[in-house]
């Protein structure tokens, strides 16, 4: 063969050339061919002697002469060679070595007979597949982008059971010696089942919020009344729990009406349907009582059945509406006309008072109740308990008749003894000069005149004009059996109820209380329910002051035994 | 149509879940409590019941749609599925009696909105990607452009043999760099800001200019065969955005709905736990 542009001066090569292709199902093919060139071009241009048509190829890749020595190769371009696998630029080769260029291989082999060199050259790095190996680089599937949606599910799900179940009940075991005696036993730890707490705790109960053992005692069991009994110990039942032994009652649960976890407001519950479940069929229900049904108060509700005294003898006390006209017979007289008609109001020192409500109704601390009236105080500024002109300043005690008479005796006999009175019907030893002694004839004189005149007194203080202004006086055979019958004042005209005048405090008196036209002191001035209604409406009123039964009405009744009884509170 | 199960029926889910919503909605107003709404009172319990029910029902929808060989269809299923699930919105709103705090009760009501939420975008999905996907492929299958993509690679690197190194080398860029899709994010945005093929045919353009005259028409039909190569990629990638915005919703909703079975059970102990 003639190669014009490598030959000059060289010596050729007899080469034998095998390109090796592998089957799929095992062994090789082999395409053989022989050269006779001076240096053996590598390369994908076709010019090439060995001609590797493989994009990865440069068009002249390498160059291979045959030396004294053997087989010399070096690379031709920028692309380096791989000999056994190191990279080199150039190379002396011998019989074994293995040339690798770009995905082929080329092995030395031991040349035949009458050929001075041999090698093999074999695609060992095919291209593959174009669709399959795009594919493989491609992401176009989300969970082929890493996604899982297994993966995620349990791992949230785990969490939030580990999380909010194991935790909060594990945490109990680790406290569970603590659990069991309610606030009492208490630590300040925050544990993990604060996860669990529904709604912001009552203010009086955040002291212990983060313990819900001190309520939950029991997994899985309500809460009971003695874990509520363990603080509140002195809550009483509604009714007596002997006489009405109704379930509903004696069964109660306080979380039936005092419910947690609903904010900072107050635990009760106001509905009234809670009370009117009960009360607005309890005649029917309950015969024997005593009370009338009610289902709403601005609709549904008896008249007020104020308690008053009626038989102040027997000191009994009844309930009668203010519908039926009730008079209270509390022994005092007394026309709160008079009282506030200032021209009748005559002060003893001169001039006239215009009295009004507060000059003696005086409210409690709290608005709850009004303070008892005190005669001193209230009454004596003008009802002066005087009895002898010639001593305008000396009164006798008020509240005690039994010692009025005695304050009389003691008086006059003080008088008597010292002489000097100036009555023209006294005995001359009364009338002596003062600092003259008494014979004793006088004496027995003088004591005479002191008693019959203290009898004169007490005659006079017992009679209309003095005590019997206000009082019923109770006149027996002899002055010191003279009395005054106990007066029966209201101090609660609706014990089963609370009205509060604080929060009233921008009415007027007179807009309930009618009392200026009272004349006597049976009057009963307590407003009638219609009153009320002008502005309190029922529990679902919209036009009105929503008014429900625990508005005015306690649940637990003071008379009442507790609620939970001692024994069982003992236990806890 | 792929929205079918919106209509299913004549609209026969639409209509229980909304009579359940209704009738819902009516207890709960003409319902008096003993104190504040809450699910602590009869209405609460049975709202809470019903809705826990829901839920699992919900739920049992995975394991039914992997079912074959049942009579009832899975479109109806699924209609069921989405209308009785927005109706859980009502029922389990409404069992809270609007109470609501950081705890495991909320925290259950929460994960129950987001699965919804993310099942309402499902339904947007399922009504409005298919049909995306139909008019970006023009009626011609996924096999069908990858083959088509593999044979113009063929083409490219027979075309850029007898042309210089630097071309090969782009060519082989293009064949062996390019991807489609890849990462999540990648898949969601429908582009490669590095894809392979794009490299090299803007490599190739530049090369051009100062390429020999031989090689011309050669660097011509490559710039046109890796041109039309782009033009597929885009489909695909779109092909892909569309079908991973299609799925990519289940992998929240999925996962979700397991944390609210956690939650929910959670919360059902707590409740009896601590009564």
């Amino acid at each position: 063969m003639f190669y014009p542009f490598f030959t000059i001066g060289e010596v050729d090569v007899d080469l034998r050339l095998a390109f090796l292709t592998r089957r799929a199902k095992g062994g090789v093919s082999t395409k053989e061919e022989s050269i006779s060139v001076e240096s053996v071009r590598i390369g994908r241009g076709t010019e090439n002697e060995v001609y590797l048509p493989d994009p990865r190829v440069p068009l002249r890749m390498a160059v291979m002469h045959h030396t004294a020595t053997g087989l010399y190769v070096e690379a031709a371009g920028t692309t380096d060679l791989r000999l056994n696998g190191n990279v080199v630029r150039n190379a002396q080769v011998a019989v074994g070595d293995v040339v690798g260029i770009g995905p082929y291989e080329i092995v030395v082999e031991e040349p035949p007979e009458g050929k001075d060199a041999s090698i093999s050259v074999e695609l060992v790095q095919p291209m593959g597949d174009d669709v399959k190996e795009l594919l493989a680089r491609s992401g176009t599937s989300l969970s082929a982008g890493g996604m899982s949606k297994r993966l995620w599910a349990w791992l949230l799900f785990l969490v939030i059971v580990v999380g909010f179940v194991g935790l909060p009940i594990g945490g109990q075991f680790l406290h569970s010696g603590d659990t069991s005696n309610g606030p009492a036993g208490m630590k300040n730890a925050v544990s993990f089942d604060i996860a669990w707490k529904s709604g912001e705790m009552l203010d009086a109960h955040k002291f212990f919020a983060d313990d819900c053992a001190a309520c939950h005692q029991t997994a899985f069991k309500m809460t009971t009344n003695e874990a509520c009994a363990s603080c509140h110990s002195n809550v009483r039942h509604h009714a007596d729990p002997v006489g009405f032994p109704d379930e509903k009652l004696t069964e109660a649960r306080c979380a039936s009406c005092h419910k947690d976890h609903q904010g900072p407001r107050p635990l009760m519950i106001e509905n009234q349907t809670v009370c009117t479940d009960c009360h607005q069929d309890l005649r029917n229900d309950v015969p024997k009582t005593t009370l009338v049904n009610v289902s709403d108060f601005g609709t549904d509700h008896p008249q007020f059945r104020p308690t008053i005294s009626t038989d102040p003898a027997k000191d009994i006390w009844t309930r009668v509406s203010l519908d039926d006209s009730p008079k209270e017979l509390s022994n005092l007289k007394f026309s709160h006309t008079i009282h506030m008609d200032a021209k009748k109001m005559r002060l003893p020192s001169g001039g006239t008072k215009q009295l009004a409500c507060a000059s003696c109704h005086v409210e409690e601390p709290g608005g709850g109740l009004m303070r008892k009236i005190d005669m001193e105080t209230q009454c004596a500024d003008c009802h002066q308990l005087t009895f002898d002109p010639s001593a305008p300043k000396r009164q006798v005690t008020h509240g005690k008749p039994k010692v009025v008479l005695r304050e009389l005796r003691e008086f006059y006999a003080a008088r008597a003894l010292e002489g000097g009175v100036v009555e023209p019907t006294a005995p001359a030893a009364v009338r002596r000069r003062p600092g003259t002694s008494l014979s004793v004839p006088e004496r027995k004189e003088a004591l005479e005149w002191s008693r019959e005149r203290a009898v004169r007194a007490a005659a006079y203080m017992f009679s209309a004009s003095q005590c019997g202004t206000c009082h019923v006086v109770v006149k027996g055979d002899k002055p010191s059996d003279w009395t005054v019958r106990p007066v029966r004042l209201t101090e609660r005209w609706q014990p089963k109820s609370v009205f509060n005048h604080a929060k009233h405090s921008d009415m007027q008196c007179a807009d309930c209380h009618q009392a200026a036209e009272s004349k006597v002191s049976a009057d009963v001035l307590l407003p009638k329910i219609e009153t009320c209604r002008n502005c309190h409406g029922g529990g679902e009123t919209v036009s009105k002051v929503p008014s429900t039964c625990t508005m005015c009405h306690g649940f637990h009744t003071d008379d009442q035994p507790p609620m939970v009884k001692p024994k069982e509170m003992a236990q806890k | 149509m792929h929205e079918g199960f919106l209509v299913y029926g004549g609209f026969r889910y639409l209509k229980l879940a909304t009579l359940l919503s209704v009738v819902a909605i009516a207890v709960y107003g003409w319902h008096v409590p003993p104190d504040e709404p809450n699910g602590g009172t009869w209405l609460g319990y049975g709202l809470g019941s019903i809705g826990a029910a829901l839920i699992l029902w919900l739920m049992w929808f995975g394991i039914r749609k992997r079912r074959y060989g049942t009579t009832d269809t899975l479109q109806g299923w699924l209609s069921a599925h989405v209308y009785l699930g927005l109706s859980l919105i009502i029922v389990a709103t409404l069992h809270t009696g609007f109470q609501f705090g950081w705890n495991l009760h909320t925290l259950a009501y929460s994960l129950m909105m987001l699965v919804i939420a993310s099942g309402f975008f499902g339904i947007y999905a399922y009504a409005r990607y298919p049909q995306l996907m139909t008019e970006n492929r023009r009626g011609v299958t996924t096999d069908e452009v990858y083959n088509e993509i593999g044979e113009l690679d063929r083409e490219c690197r027979q075309v850029a043999s007898a042309l210089p190194d630097a071309i090969a080398s782009l060519v082989l860029v293009s064949c062996n760099e390019t991807r489609i899709g890849g990462s999540v994010f990648r898949q969601l945005s429908g582009v490669d800001a590095n894809c392979g093929t794009t490299r090299a045919f803007d490599g190739i353009r530049d090369l051009a200019s100062s390429a020999e005259a031989t090689h011309g028409a050669d660097i011509r039909k490559l710039i046109s065969l890796i041109g039309k190569k782009s033009t597929h990629l885009r489909t695909m990638r779109r092909d892909v955005q569309l079908k991973a915005l299609l799925e990519i919703w289940l992998y929240f909703h999925v996962p979700m709905s397991f944390a609210l079975l956690a939650a929910l059970a959670g919360h059902v102990l707590s409740v009896f736990y601590y009564w």
